[in-house]
């Protein structure tokens, strides 16, 4: 810890501090989360960038089913590489301090997999299809059943009527739902 | 003795000689008054606040779906294994609500209606005839214990159980005895007994019953279980309190007429009577409990775990929320009728519940499957609040004809100069605010009229029907506004392609009709005051027409 504590003055504690959710306490907890990822790199160089199957070895990731889509709205590289700060802007506002807007914009980014600023059809088909991820052993749904569900779901949020989940229809809709907020965080 | 001894019959103070001015009385009564008032408040804000979460999460849409697709997932989940049970656990849920969606427009023949009426008023008229089975027998009980035990109990005041015959010698051991024995063992314990084994047994049976009568929904035949096996329980402690009071009531409300009776030595301390009665329950209902928790989990659990024949008949069994709500609330009922009567009982409640917390979560963790669908949400959660409540009125009936009409008993208690003097149990209370001043005594002289009381009744009634044609209007409200939205983008799309035209010299496409049809529907369906004409097509008014069922 000593080496990693000191990587980082307390100027850059405290702008984290500001910048983040997180206290500087916590904030050093989470580097050093994200270097034991990787303890070869975190020796090596100052700014490790971890590959994305490091960061996904993360238990607290690695049961999500949306890990690799999580990691690929987060990474400004777009494919899932992140450094330091990155990953210490994704945890925070994942932390159970963020706020509930900030925690549905990145639901949303999130669930918006083609990036095009709305949840259509096909973006919700990929949703149901990593949350329920068939496999031999658990239940599945249909294909059929499936096309219902995203429906369903589009039926129930869209409220302009336009076939596509906007983000003000899905800020909308998530404010009423009552376990969100709670089930909606990462502890590291 | 049988130990069985409530506190309340030692306790002292009132008496006219005491030195040291404390009106014991007067605390106790408070300080029990206060004690219910404070429930009664606690428990009222938590319908309040529950009822207003559930009610903005109910009011409009529907959001079954959603809920569980974009507000599934548990992120703070960190196990495989977990990961895996929540994700069999939203497929399940899924797949229920597909089903429900199914099951709405199915129609049954009109065979099959008139036979699931026949077997649903069967299936009631047996859950009624259950109620009215242990009704009976508990009367007989109770009403006819009461003289037997008293030709039976030894002339000891504050002790009023049967005694057992200690007299006969230990060599004198014989059938007989035995038998003897038995019996008044069986005399004395047998209410109890009776009202918890009951309450275990009738639930089963009522789940049974549902699964006979065929629900369209599996929700309904849950919660229509659920509500049988409240009022089963409700009833019975019901039941139970009334016959109490009815044993210890003085029949003809003169003084002279109990010492005539059989019930000389219940009068003389009939609280005890009744706190013992109750404690009884308390403890019985505990034992057997543990017997039908080490039956049902533990013992099944082990047969299916060393056996392949059982384990291909027999379900692992499922930790079912409802029904342990219910069983808390049970607990939480007879506590509160005994408290009066036997202060020490909160001692005895606190550490029972803690013991059976500890034993539930074991047994829970090692024979239990998780459940299948998840059902905690405010909606219920405010439905346990009125639950308590209701099971509180009930109490309160009966403490309130206990502690405003009764005398209390001359020979224990801190009410013993109220019962020299022949007044009832709120006497002190009510001498207090008669002696403090003449605002108080004014209101309370005036207030408890039956004329104030109505009208206050009849102005709250008022007051609720105005709070709910307001509620009725907003939600009326609400279709408005929802339409408007979708009105408003099909205005905004044509804006748009206005500009587009002007920008790009190519004429603009005007909305179609069926966009603005679909805009404007919801407005179509919305008259207030007019009644909603009975479709037979499948399509709802929120249907989404591009939808497929």
């Amino acid at each position: 810890m000593g080496q990693n504590a000191s990587r980082y003055n307390q100027d850059e504690l405290a702008e984290f501090q500001d910048l983040t959710y997180f206290t500087k306490r916590e904030v050093l907890h989470v580097h050093k989360r994200f270097c034991g990822l990787s303890p070869e790199k975190a020796k090596d160089e100052r700014n490790p960038v971890l590959s994305k199957q490091e960061i996904l070895s993360l238990p607290e990731l690695a049961a999500n089913p949306f890990n690799e889509r999580i990691l690929d709205v987060f990474s400004q590289s777009g494919d899932g590489r992140m450094n330091f700060e990155e990953f210490l802007d994704m945890m925070s506002q994942f932390s159970s301090k963020a706020p509930l807007n900030t925690k549905i914009d990145i639901a949303f980014r999130i669930y918006d997999f083609n990036d095009d600023g709305e949840i259509c059809e096909k973006d919700l088909e990929k949703v149901v299809l990593f949350l329920i991820q068939p496999s031999v052993t658990g239940g599945n749904l249909s294909s059929d059943d499936r096309q219902k569900v995203v429906n369903n779901v589009i039926r129930e949020m869209d409220m302009d009527d336009d076939g596509t989940i906007s983000y003000l229809d899905f800020k909308h809709g998530m404010s009423k739902l009552n376990g969100f907020e709670e089930s909606f965080k990462i502890t590291l | 003795s049988s130990g069985i001894n409530a506190e309340y019959g030692h306790l002292e103070g009132g008496g006219e000689e005491e030195r040291v001015s404390y009106n014991f009385p007067l605390a106790y009564l408070i300080v029990g008054l206060a004690y219910f008032l404070v429930s009664v408040v606690y428990i009222l804000n938590n319908i309040t606040r529950l009822f207003k979460k559930s009610a903005v999460e109910t009011m409009d849409y529907a959001t079954a779906y959603s809920e569980l697709v974009l507000a599934g997932w548990d992120f703070t989940i960190n196990n495989v294994k977990t990961a895996q049970l929540k994700r069999n656990t939203i497929i399940k849920s899924l797949k229920e609500e597909l089903q429900n969606d199914d099951q709405k427009y199915t129609k049954w023949s009109l065979r099959r209606t008139v036979g699931v009426i026949c077997v649903r008023v069967c299936t009631n008229i047996v859950s009624i005839a259950a109620m009215a089975a242990v009704a009976w027998f508990l009367t007989d009980k109770i009403l006819h214990t009461t003289s037997k035990e008293s030709a039976n109990s030894t002339n000891e005041c504050g002790k009023t159980t049967t005694d057992f015959n200690t007299d006969v010698g230990v060599d004198d051991i014989d059938t007989e005895f035995i038998a003897e024995e038995l019996a008044k063992f069986w005399t004395t314990y047998s209410p109890s007994i009776i009202v918890s084994i009951s309450n275990v047994v009738f639930p089963i049976f009522f789940q049974i019953l549902g699964k006979l009568e065929l629900y369209k929904f599996q929700s309904t035949r849950i919660t229509v279980t659920m509500i049988r096996s409240f009022i089963m329980k409700l009833f019975s402690v019901c039941i139970f309190l009334y016959l109490l009071y009815q044993s210890t009531k003085p029949s003809g409300g003169l003084k002279e007429s109990w010492q005539t009776n059989n019930n000389t030595l219940i009068y003389n301390c009939w609280e005890n009577y009744i706190g013992a009665q109750l404690y009884q329950l308390c403890i019985i209902d505990f034992i057997v409990f543990s017997i039908a928790l080490f039956f049902s989990e533990v013992v099944r659990n082990f047969l299916r775990n060393h056996s392949k024949w059982f384990r291909d008949r027999i379900q692992q069994p499922e930790f079912n929320i409802p029904k342990e709500i219910l069983d808390l609330c049970y607990k939480q009922m007879i506590f509160w009728s005994a408290l009066f009567f036997a202060p020490l009982m909160s001692c005895v409640a606190v550490v029972e519940v803690i013991v059976i917390f500890y034993l539930k979560k074991t047994s829970a963790l090692v024979n239990l499957r998780p459940p299948e669908k998840v059902v905690l949400n405010s909606q219920s959660s405010s439905m346990v609040n009125t639950v308590f409540l209701v099971s509180l009125i009930f109490v309160f009936i009966f403490l309130g004809r206990v502690i405003f009409s009764y005398t209390p008993s001359p020979a224990c208690g801190p009410f013993r100069v109220q019962s020299a003097r022949n007044e009832t149990m709120m006497e002190p209370l009510s001498l207090l605010i008669a002696n403090s001043g003449g605002f108080k005594t004014y209101i309370y002289d005036n207030l408890r009229m039956t004329a104030v009381i109505t009208s206050a009744i009849l102005i709250i009634l008022l007051i609720i029907y105005y709070y709910r044609s307001l509620a009725a209007s907003r939600q009326l409200t609400i279709k408005l506004l929802r339409s408007q939205i979708k009105v408003e983008h099909v205005d905004k799309q044509f804006l748009i392609a206005h500009i587009k035209s002007e920008i790009t010299g190519k004429p603009a496409v005007a909305p179609t009709r069926t966009q603005l049809e679909r805009a404007a529907s919801d407005l179509s369906g919305i008259e207030p005051g007019k009644k909603k004409k009975k479709k037979k097509m499948t399509l709802h008014r929120f249907a989404n027409p591009r939808a497929v069922y």
